[in-house]
Protein backbone atom coordinates (compact mmCIF):
# COMPACT_ATOMS: atom_id res chain seq x y z
CA UNK A 1 0.00 0.00 0.00
CA UNK A 2 1.40 3.39 -0.90
CA UNK A 3 1.22 6.69 0.89
CA UNK A 4 -1.53 8.08 -1.29
CA UNK A 5 -3.74 5.12 -0.46
CA UNK A 6 -3.00 5.41 3.23
CA UNK A 7 -3.78 9.12 3.29
CA UNK A 8 -7.00 8.42 1.43
CA UNK A 9 -7.96 5.95 4.14
CA UNK A 10 -7.39 8.62 6.77
CA UNK A 11 -9.50 11.03 4.81
CA UNK A 12 -12.28 8.46 4.57
CA UNK A 13 -12.02 7.89 8.32
CA UNK A 14 -11.14 4.29 7.73
CA UNK A 15 -9.52 3.00 10.90
CA UNK A 16 -7.43 0.59 8.89
CA UNK A 17 -5.36 3.66 8.07
CA UNK A 18 -3.62 3.40 11.42
CA UNK A 19 -2.83 -0.27 10.93
CA UNK A 20 -1.47 0.49 7.47
CA UNK A 21 0.62 3.30 8.89
CA UNK A 22 1.99 1.03 11.57
CA UNK A 23 2.94 -1.60 9.04
CA UNK A 24 4.69 0.94 6.87
CA UNK A 25 6.24 3.31 9.38
CA UNK A 26 6.43 1.75 12.84
CA UNK A 27 10.15 1.08 12.63
CA UNK A 28 10.94 4.46 11.12
CA UNK A 29 8.96 6.31 13.79
CA UNK A 30 10.31 4.20 16.61
CA UNK A 31 13.83 5.01 15.56
CA UNK A 32 13.23 8.76 15.66
CA UNK A 33 11.46 8.51 19.01
CA UNK A 34 14.20 6.32 20.43
CA UNK A 35 16.92 8.73 19.33
CA UNK A 36 15.21 11.45 21.31
CA UNK A 37 13.89 9.57 24.29
CA UNK A 38 16.27 6.67 24.66
CA UNK A 39 13.57 4.59 26.26
CA UNK A 40 11.62 1.96 24.39
CA UNK A 41 8.43 2.19 26.34
CA UNK A 42 8.34 5.96 26.11
CA UNK A 43 9.13 5.74 22.43
CA UNK A 44 6.28 3.31 21.84
CA UNK A 45 3.85 5.57 23.63
CA UNK A 46 5.14 8.47 21.63
CA UNK A 47 4.65 6.59 18.37
CA UNK A 48 1.13 5.65 19.40
CA UNK A 49 0.45 9.31 20.08
CA UNK A 50 1.78 10.02 16.62
CA UNK A 51 -0.78 7.69 15.06
CA UNK A 52 -3.48 9.42 17.03
CA UNK A 53 -2.22 12.82 15.97
CA UNK A 54 -2.18 11.72 12.36
CA UNK A 55 -5.71 10.44 12.70
CA UNK A 56 -6.84 13.75 14.18
CA UNK A 57 -5.02 15.97 11.75
CA UNK A 58 -5.19 14.36 8.36
CA UNK A 59 -8.77 15.16 7.49
CA UNK A 60 -7.68 18.76 7.70
CA UNK A 61 -4.16 18.32 6.39
CA UNK A 62 -3.35 16.49 3.23
CA UNK A 63 0.32 15.52 3.48
CA UNK A 64 2.07 14.96 0.18
CA UNK A 65 4.93 13.23 1.91
CA UNK A 66 3.46 11.01 4.59
CA UNK A 67 6.73 9.77 6.04
CA UNK A 68 8.06 13.29 6.53
CA UNK A 69 4.72 14.38 7.94
CA UNK A 70 4.74 11.56 10.46
CA UNK A 71 8.41 12.16 11.17
CA UNK A 72 7.70 15.74 12.13
CA UNK A 73 4.87 14.71 14.40
CA UNK A 74 6.82 12.02 16.21
CA UNK A 75 9.80 14.30 16.58
CA UNK A 76 7.72 16.99 18.26
CA UNK A 77 5.83 14.46 20.39
CA UNK A 78 9.09 12.99 21.59
CA UNK A 79 10.66 16.36 22.32
CA UNK A 80 7.58 17.44 24.25
CA UNK A 81 7.68 14.21 26.20
CA UNK A 82 11.34 14.67 26.94
CA UNK A 83 10.79 18.19 28.15
CA UNK A 84 8.09 16.95 30.43
CA UNK A 85 10.54 14.66 32.07
CA UNK A 86 12.76 17.65 32.74
CA UNK A 87 15.92 15.72 32.66
CA UNK A 88 17.06 16.59 29.19
CA UNK A 89 20.72 17.03 29.81
CA UNK A 90 21.05 13.88 31.83
CA UNK A 91 19.61 11.60 29.22
CA UNK A 92 22.69 11.10 27.16
CA UNK A 93 20.50 10.71 24.10
CA UNK A 94 21.34 11.87 20.63
CA UNK A 95 18.83 14.68 21.09
CA UNK A 96 20.70 15.94 24.12
CA UNK A 97 24.00 15.67 22.30
CA UNK A 98 22.58 17.45 19.26
CA UNK A 99 21.21 20.20 21.45
CA UNK A 100 24.57 20.61 23.08
CA UNK A 101 26.21 21.07 19.72
CA UNK A 102 23.64 23.61 18.62
CA UNK A 103 24.18 25.62 21.77
CA UNK A 104 27.29 27.07 20.20
CA UNK A 105 25.13 28.65 17.50
CA UNK A 106 22.92 30.53 19.92
CA UNK A 107 23.57 31.89 23.35
CA UNK A 108 21.53 30.71 26.28
CA UNK A 109 18.92 32.87 27.91
CA UNK A 110 15.70 34.03 26.43
CA UNK A 111 14.12 37.39 26.98
CA UNK A 112 10.84 38.46 25.44
CA UNK A 113 12.75 40.93 23.30
CA UNK A 114 15.12 38.28 22.11
CA UNK A 115 12.52 35.69 21.46
CA UNK A 116 12.12 35.46 17.76
CA UNK A 117 8.99 34.11 16.29
CA UNK A 118 9.53 30.43 15.55
CA UNK A 119 7.81 30.81 12.23
CA UNK A 120 10.36 33.41 11.09
CA UNK A 121 13.17 31.29 12.41
CA UNK A 122 11.83 28.23 10.64
CA UNK A 123 11.64 30.19 7.38
CA UNK A 124 15.20 31.42 7.85
CA UNK A 125 16.44 27.90 8.54
CA UNK A 126 14.74 26.74 5.35
CA UNK A 127 16.38 29.49 3.35
CA UNK A 128 19.71 28.58 4.86
CA UNK A 129 19.31 24.90 4.11
CA UNK A 130 18.60 25.71 0.48
CA UNK A 131 21.99 27.37 0.22
CA UNK A 132 23.78 24.21 1.28
CA UNK A 133 25.02 21.55 -1.08
CA UNK A 134 23.12 18.28 -0.86
CA UNK A 135 25.62 16.39 1.29
CA UNK A 136 25.85 19.13 3.91
CA UNK A 137 22.07 19.49 4.01
CA UNK A 138 21.48 15.77 4.44
CA UNK A 139 24.12 15.63 7.13
CA UNK A 140 22.62 18.57 8.98
CA UNK A 141 19.08 17.28 8.87
CA UNK A 142 20.12 13.74 9.66
CA UNK A 143 21.79 15.01 12.78
CA UNK A 144 19.42 17.76 13.88
CA UNK A 145 16.07 16.68 12.55
CA UNK A 146 16.30 12.92 12.96
CA UNK A 147 18.92 12.97 15.74
CA UNK A 148 20.89 10.19 14.17
CA UNK A 149 24.23 9.63 15.81
CA UNK A 150 27.29 11.16 14.22
CA UNK A 151 28.55 7.72 13.35
CA UNK A 152 25.33 6.70 11.69
CA UNK A 153 24.94 9.99 9.86
CA UNK A 154 28.45 9.74 8.52
CA UNK A 155 27.78 6.17 7.44
CA UNK A 156 24.73 6.87 5.33
CA UNK A 157 26.31 9.98 3.91
CA UNK A 158 29.24 7.89 2.79
CA UNK A 159 31.94 9.80 4.61
CA UNK A 160 34.22 9.32 7.55
CA UNK A 161 33.06 10.32 10.99
CA UNK A 162 35.74 12.97 11.24
CA UNK A 163 34.73 14.49 7.94
CA UNK A 164 31.08 14.50 8.98
CA UNK A 165 32.02 16.18 12.24
CA UNK A 166 34.04 18.78 10.44
CA UNK A 167 31.30 19.43 7.90
CA UNK A 168 28.73 19.81 10.65
CA UNK A 169 30.97 22.26 12.44
CA UNK A 170 31.31 24.37 9.32
CA UNK A 171 27.58 24.20 8.71
CA UNK A 172 26.78 25.34 12.23
CA UNK A 173 29.18 28.24 11.86
CA UNK A 174 27.57 29.17 8.59
CA UNK A 175 24.14 28.94 10.15
CA UNK A 176 25.20 31.24 12.94
CA UNK A 177 26.53 33.76 10.46
CA UNK A 178 23.42 33.44 8.35
CA UNK A 179 21.02 33.94 11.26
CA UNK A 180 22.96 36.96 12.46
CA UNK A 181 22.77 38.44 9.01
CA UNK A 182 19.05 37.78 8.95
CA UNK A 183 18.71 39.85 12.09
CA UNK A 184 18.19 37.19 14.70
CA UNK A 185 19.45 38.00 18.13
CA UNK A 186 21.62 35.06 19.04
CA UNK B 1 17.44 32.68 21.67
CA UNK B 2 17.81 29.26 23.20
CA UNK B 3 18.99 26.20 21.40
CA UNK B 4 15.61 24.57 22.00
CA UNK B 5 14.02 27.28 19.89
CA UNK B 6 16.37 26.56 17.03
CA UNK B 7 15.74 22.87 17.42
CA UNK B 8 12.02 23.52 17.36
CA UNK B 9 12.36 25.57 14.19
CA UNK B 10 14.34 22.79 12.53
CA UNK B 11 11.54 20.42 13.46
CA UNK B 12 9.04 22.53 11.60
CA UNK B 13 10.79 22.82 8.28
CA UNK B 14 8.89 22.02 5.18
CA UNK B 15 8.36 18.34 4.50
CA UNK B 16 9.60 18.68 0.97
CA UNK B 17 13.04 19.45 2.38
CA UNK B 18 13.07 16.15 4.17
CA UNK B 19 12.66 14.05 1.08
CA UNK B 20 16.27 13.90 0.07
CA UNK B 21 17.48 13.22 3.57
CA UNK B 22 14.89 10.49 4.01
CA UNK B 23 16.02 8.85 0.85
CA UNK B 24 19.65 8.87 1.81
CA UNK B 25 19.03 8.09 5.42
CA UNK B 26 16.75 5.15 4.89
CA UNK B 27 18.19 3.91 1.67
CA UNK B 28 14.56 3.72 0.72
CA UNK B 29 12.74 6.02 -1.60
CA UNK B 30 9.43 4.44 -0.78
CA UNK B 31 6.90 6.79 -2.13
CA UNK B 32 9.13 9.80 -1.99
CA UNK B 33 11.14 11.42 -4.67
CA UNK B 34 14.83 11.25 -4.24
CA UNK B 35 17.91 13.28 -4.55
CA UNK B 36 21.06 11.51 -3.56
CA UNK B 37 24.48 12.26 -4.75
CA UNK B 38 27.76 10.61 -5.08
CA UNK B 39 30.36 11.53 -2.63
CA UNK B 40 34.08 11.56 -2.61
CA UNK B 41 36.12 10.15 0.17
CA UNK B 42 39.26 11.81 1.40
CA UNK B 43 41.40 9.99 -1.06
CA UNK B 44 39.22 10.59 -4.02
CA UNK B 45 37.31 7.36 -3.78
CA UNK B 46 33.88 7.28 -5.27
CA UNK B 47 31.34 6.67 -2.60
CA UNK B 48 27.64 6.62 -3.06
CA UNK B 49 25.27 8.00 -0.56
CA UNK B 50 22.66 5.60 -1.61
CA UNK B 51 24.72 2.56 -1.53
CA UNK B 52 23.28 1.48 1.71
CA UNK B 53 23.63 -2.18 1.78
CA UNK B 54 23.58 -4.41 4.42
CA UNK B 55 23.99 -6.79 7.20
CA UNK B 56 26.90 -7.45 9.31
CA UNK B 57 25.47 -10.91 9.89
CA UNK B 58 25.60 -12.12 6.36
CA UNK B 59 28.92 -10.87 5.27
CA UNK B 60 30.98 -12.85 2.91
CA UNK B 61 34.56 -12.34 2.09
CA UNK B 62 35.52 -13.11 -1.41
CA UNK B 63 34.60 -11.88 -4.78
CA UNK B 64 32.56 -12.85 -7.68
CA UNK B 65 34.49 -12.16 -10.77
CA UNK B 66 32.47 -11.03 -13.70
CA UNK B 67 33.91 -11.22 -17.10
CA UNK B 68 33.26 -13.14 -20.20
CA UNK B 69 35.77 -14.48 -22.60
CA UNK B 70 36.08 -12.36 -25.68
CA UNK B 71 34.51 -9.32 -24.08
CA UNK B 72 36.32 -6.47 -22.45
CA UNK B 73 34.72 -5.17 -19.34
CA UNK B 74 33.23 -6.46 -16.16
CA UNK B 75 34.61 -6.38 -12.69
CA UNK B 76 34.72 -8.01 -9.33
CA UNK B 77 32.31 -7.52 -6.47
CA UNK B 78 33.48 -8.21 -2.97
CA UNK B 79 31.61 -7.88 0.29
CA UNK B 80 32.89 -8.15 3.78
CA UNK B 81 32.56 -6.55 7.14
CA UNK B 82 34.70 -3.48 7.13
CA UNK B 83 37.79 -2.71 5.16
CA UNK B 84 37.17 -4.74 2.08
CA UNK B 85 39.55 -2.53 0.28
CA UNK B 86 41.96 -0.03 1.69
CA UNK B 87 39.17 2.13 2.97
CA UNK B 88 36.42 1.60 5.42
CA UNK B 89 34.01 -0.04 3.06
CA UNK B 90 31.87 -3.12 3.30
CA UNK B 91 31.62 -3.85 -0.36
CA UNK B 92 33.50 -2.83 -3.41
CA UNK B 93 33.24 -3.27 -7.12
CA UNK B 94 36.49 -2.97 -8.96
CA UNK B 95 37.37 -3.44 -12.58
CA UNK B 96 39.47 -6.33 -13.77
CA UNK B 97 41.69 -3.96 -15.69
CA UNK B 98 43.19 -0.53 -15.28
CA UNK B 99 40.33 1.83 -16.04
CA UNK B 100 42.06 5.15 -15.56
CA UNK B 101 41.23 7.41 -18.46
CA UNK B 102 43.73 9.84 -19.97
CA UNK B 103 42.44 13.36 -19.42
CA UNK B 104 43.02 14.02 -23.11
CA UNK B 105 40.12 11.64 -23.86
CA UNK B 106 37.77 13.76 -21.82
CA UNK B 107 36.83 16.55 -24.17
CA UNK B 108 33.89 18.25 -22.50
CA UNK B 109 33.55 21.43 -20.50
CA UNK B 110 34.00 19.42 -17.33
CA UNK B 111 37.71 19.92 -17.80
CA UNK B 112 37.39 23.57 -16.88
CA UNK B 113 36.07 22.65 -13.45
CA UNK B 114 39.59 22.48 -12.06
CA UNK B 115 39.96 26.22 -12.67
CA UNK B 116 36.94 26.83 -10.48
CA UNK B 117 38.38 24.52 -7.86
CA UNK B 118 41.64 26.44 -7.89
CA UNK B 119 39.78 29.70 -7.51
CA UNK B 120 37.77 28.33 -4.60
CA UNK B 121 40.89 27.03 -2.95
CA UNK B 122 42.48 30.47 -3.25
CA UNK B 123 39.45 32.08 -1.62
CA UNK B 124 38.88 29.36 0.91
CA UNK B 125 37.55 30.47 4.27
CA UNK B 126 37.28 27.54 6.68
CA UNK B 127 34.43 29.12 8.59
CA UNK B 128 32.16 29.74 5.67
CA UNK B 129 33.37 28.11 2.47
CA UNK B 130 32.64 24.73 1.04
CA UNK B 131 35.63 22.48 0.93
CA UNK B 132 37.25 23.02 -2.45
CA UNK B 133 37.99 20.13 -4.71
CA UNK B 134 34.48 18.97 -5.50
CA UNK B 135 31.88 20.40 -7.84
CA UNK B 136 28.37 19.46 -8.83
CA UNK B 137 26.42 20.58 -11.84
CA UNK B 138 22.79 19.86 -12.63
CA UNK B 139 21.43 19.21 -16.10
CA UNK B 140 18.01 19.01 -17.66
CA UNK B 141 18.79 15.90 -19.66
CA UNK B 142 21.22 13.02 -19.60
CA UNK B 143 22.41 13.97 -23.08
CA UNK B 144 23.51 17.43 -21.91
CA UNK B 145 25.42 15.84 -19.07
CA UNK B 146 27.10 13.39 -21.40
CA UNK B 147 28.15 16.28 -23.67
CA UNK B 148 29.48 18.13 -20.67
CA UNK B 149 31.74 15.18 -19.86
CA UNK B 150 32.71 14.54 -23.46
CA UNK B 151 34.01 10.97 -23.14
CA UNK B 152 33.01 9.37 -26.40
CA UNK B 153 32.91 5.81 -25.08
CA UNK B 154 30.32 6.64 -22.46
CA UNK B 155 27.24 4.52 -23.04
CA UNK B 156 23.86 5.77 -21.95
CA UNK B 157 21.54 2.86 -21.20
CA UNK B 158 18.00 3.94 -21.88
CA UNK B 159 15.26 2.77 -19.59
CA UNK B 160 11.70 3.86 -19.80
CA UNK B 161 11.23 5.87 -16.66
CA UNK B 162 10.65 9.49 -15.69
CA UNK B 163 13.90 11.36 -15.18
CA UNK B 164 13.92 13.33 -11.96
CA UNK B 165 17.44 14.68 -11.76
CA UNK B 166 20.68 14.59 -13.67
CA UNK B 167 23.87 15.66 -11.91
CA UNK B 168 27.54 15.49 -12.73
CA UNK B 169 29.83 15.29 -9.71
CA UNK B 170 33.46 16.11 -10.22
CA UNK B 171 36.35 15.62 -7.85
CA UNK B 172 39.75 17.12 -8.12
CA UNK B 173 43.00 15.85 -6.77
CA UNK B 174 45.61 18.20 -5.43
CA UNK B 175 48.57 18.54 -7.72
CA UNK B 176 51.88 17.36 -6.42
CA UNK B 177 53.84 20.25 -5.03
CA UNK B 178 50.78 22.31 -4.15
CA UNK B 179 49.80 20.37 -1.05
CA UNK B 180 50.21 22.31 2.14
CA UNK B 181 49.93 25.65 0.38
CA UNK B 182 47.07 26.88 -1.75
CA UNK B 183 46.30 23.75 -3.69
CA UNK B 184 45.74 23.47 -7.38
CA UNK B 185 43.70 20.65 -8.77
CA UNK B 186 43.79 18.07 -11.49
CA UNK B 187 40.71 16.22 -12.63
CA UNK B 188 40.33 13.02 -10.61
CA UNK B 189 36.86 11.48 -10.78
CA UNK B 190 33.69 12.25 -12.67
CA UNK B 191 30.34 10.70 -11.88
CA UNK B 192 27.17 11.19 -13.83
CA UNK B 193 24.22 10.49 -11.58
CA UNK B 194 20.70 10.14 -12.88
CA UNK B 195 17.54 9.58 -10.93
CA UNK B 196 14.42 8.08 -12.34
CA UNK B 197 11.13 6.90 -11.12
CA UNK B 198 8.84 4.21 -12.41
CA UNK B 199 5.77 4.23 -10.20
CA UNK B 200 6.87 3.07 -6.80
CA UNK B 201 10.30 2.06 -8.04
CA UNK B 202 13.01 4.63 -7.58
CA UNK B 203 16.08 4.23 -9.73
CA UNK B 204 19.52 5.78 -9.55
CA UNK B 205 22.24 5.34 -12.09
CA UNK B 206 25.87 6.24 -11.64
CA UNK B 207 28.43 6.33 -14.41
CA UNK B 208 31.82 6.65 -12.76
CA UNK B 209 35.00 7.67 -14.52
CA UNK B 210 38.45 8.01 -13.02
CA UNK B 211 41.33 9.77 -14.67
CA UNK B 212 44.97 9.00 -15.03
CA UNK B 213 45.63 11.46 -12.21
CA UNK B 214 44.58 8.98 -9.53
CA UNK B 215 46.23 5.81 -8.33
CA UNK B 216 44.77 2.62 -9.73
CA UNK B 217 43.52 1.51 -6.33
CA UNK B 218 41.45 4.66 -6.15
CA UNK B 219 39.22 3.49 -8.94
CA UNK B 220 36.13 1.45 -8.27
CA UNK B 221 32.94 1.83 -6.30
CA UNK B 222 32.74 1.19 -2.61
CA UNK B 223 30.02 1.36 -0.04
CA UNK B 224 29.26 0.78 3.55
CA UNK B 225 26.70 -1.40 5.22
CA UNK B 226 24.18 -0.68 7.89
CA UNK B 227 23.21 -2.99 10.72
CA UNK B 228 20.09 -5.12 10.40
CA UNK B 229 20.22 -5.28 6.66
CA UNK B 230 20.87 -8.43 4.72
CA UNK B 231 22.74 -8.66 1.46
CA UNK B 232 23.02 -11.32 -1.15
CA UNK B 233 25.28 -11.41 -4.18
CA UNK B 234 24.44 -12.74 -7.57
CA UNK B 235 25.50 -12.49 -11.18
CA UNK B 236 23.48 -12.37 -14.34
CA UNK B 237 24.75 -12.90 -17.86
CA UNK B 238 23.21 -10.89 -20.67
CA UNK B 239 24.63 -10.83 -24.18
CA UNK B 240 27.72 -12.55 -22.86
CA UNK B 241 28.31 -9.88 -20.26
CA UNK B 242 28.38 -10.86 -16.62
CA UNK B 243 26.75 -8.28 -14.40
CA UNK B 244 27.27 -8.29 -10.65
CA UNK B 245 24.20 -7.86 -8.51
CA UNK B 246 23.92 -6.91 -4.86
CA UNK B 247 20.53 -7.19 -3.22
CA UNK B 248 19.76 -5.58 0.11
CA UNK B 249 16.79 -6.55 2.22
CA UNK B 250 15.55 -5.19 5.50
CA UNK B 251 15.61 -1.51 4.57
CA UNK B 252 13.25 0.77 6.42
CA UNK B 253 9.65 0.49 5.27
CA UNK B 254 10.37 -3.04 4.14
CA UNK B 255 11.80 -1.89 0.84
CA UNK B 256 14.43 -3.76 -1.11
CA UNK B 257 17.53 -2.27 -2.69
CA UNK B 258 19.09 -3.95 -5.67
CA UNK B 259 22.24 -2.68 -7.31
CA UNK B 260 23.77 -3.88 -10.55
CA UNK B 261 27.39 -3.24 -11.52
CA UNK B 262 29.07 -3.29 -14.88
CA UNK B 263 32.33 -1.92 -16.25
CA UNK B 264 32.86 -1.20 -19.89
CA UNK B 265 35.29 1.05 -21.74
CA UNK B 266 36.79 2.21 -18.45
CA UNK B 267 33.46 3.41 -17.08
CA UNK B 268 31.84 1.77 -14.07
CA UNK B 269 28.09 1.69 -14.50
CA UNK B 270 25.83 1.03 -11.58
CA UNK B 271 22.09 1.10 -11.33
CA UNK B 272 20.33 1.03 -8.01
CA UNK B 273 16.66 0.23 -7.51
CA UNK B 274 14.72 0.85 -4.33
CA UNK B 275 11.28 -0.69 -4.27
CA UNK B 276 8.63 -2.48 -2.27
CA UNK B 277 8.86 -6.28 -2.59
CA UNK B 278 5.66 -6.35 -4.63
CA UNK B 279 7.48 -4.49 -7.39
CA UNK B 280 10.18 -7.10 -7.90
CA UNK B 281 8.79 -7.97 -11.35
CA UNK B 282 9.00 -4.34 -12.45
CA UNK B 283 12.57 -4.14 -11.22
CA UNK B 284 13.51 -7.37 -12.97
CA UNK B 285 12.16 -5.95 -16.20
CA UNK B 286 13.96 -2.60 -15.79
CA UNK B 287 17.15 -4.39 -14.87
CA UNK B 288 16.94 -6.55 -17.95
CA UNK B 289 16.35 -3.49 -20.16
CA UNK B 290 19.34 -1.82 -18.62
CA UNK B 291 21.67 -4.77 -19.02
CA UNK B 292 20.59 -5.31 -22.62
CA UNK B 293 21.41 -1.70 -23.43
CA UNK B 294 25.14 -2.39 -23.34
CA UNK B 295 26.51 -3.32 -26.72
Amino acid sequence: MNDVQIVEMYRNRNEQAIQATMEQYQRYLMKIAMQILGDEQDAEECVNDTYQAAWNSIPEKNPENLSAYLGKIVRQEAIDRLRERQRLKRQGTEYAASLEELSEVVAGGRTPEQEADTAFLKAAVERFLKTLPGDARVLFLGRYFYFDSLKETAAYCGMSESKAKSMLLRTRRKLKKFLKKEGFDL
Amino acid sequence: MKEEQLMEAIGKIDESMLREVETVRNGSGGNTERTGVTHTGHKGLRRKWLIPVAACMVMMIGGIGAYASGLLGGGSLKTGKGNVGKFNSDYEYTALEDIRIPVSEIKGDVRSVTKQMNQEAANFDPTSSQMPGTKQKRFATVEEAVDYIGYKKLTVPDINADVLEVTVHTDGIEKEGTKGSTPEYDLAHITLETMYRRGEVVVQEFYSLSTENVEEDQTGVRGIVMPDWTITQDTKTVNGRVFNILKTEGLDNGNIGTEVFWQQDKVIYTIYFIYPPAKQDTVDMLMKEWMEAFR
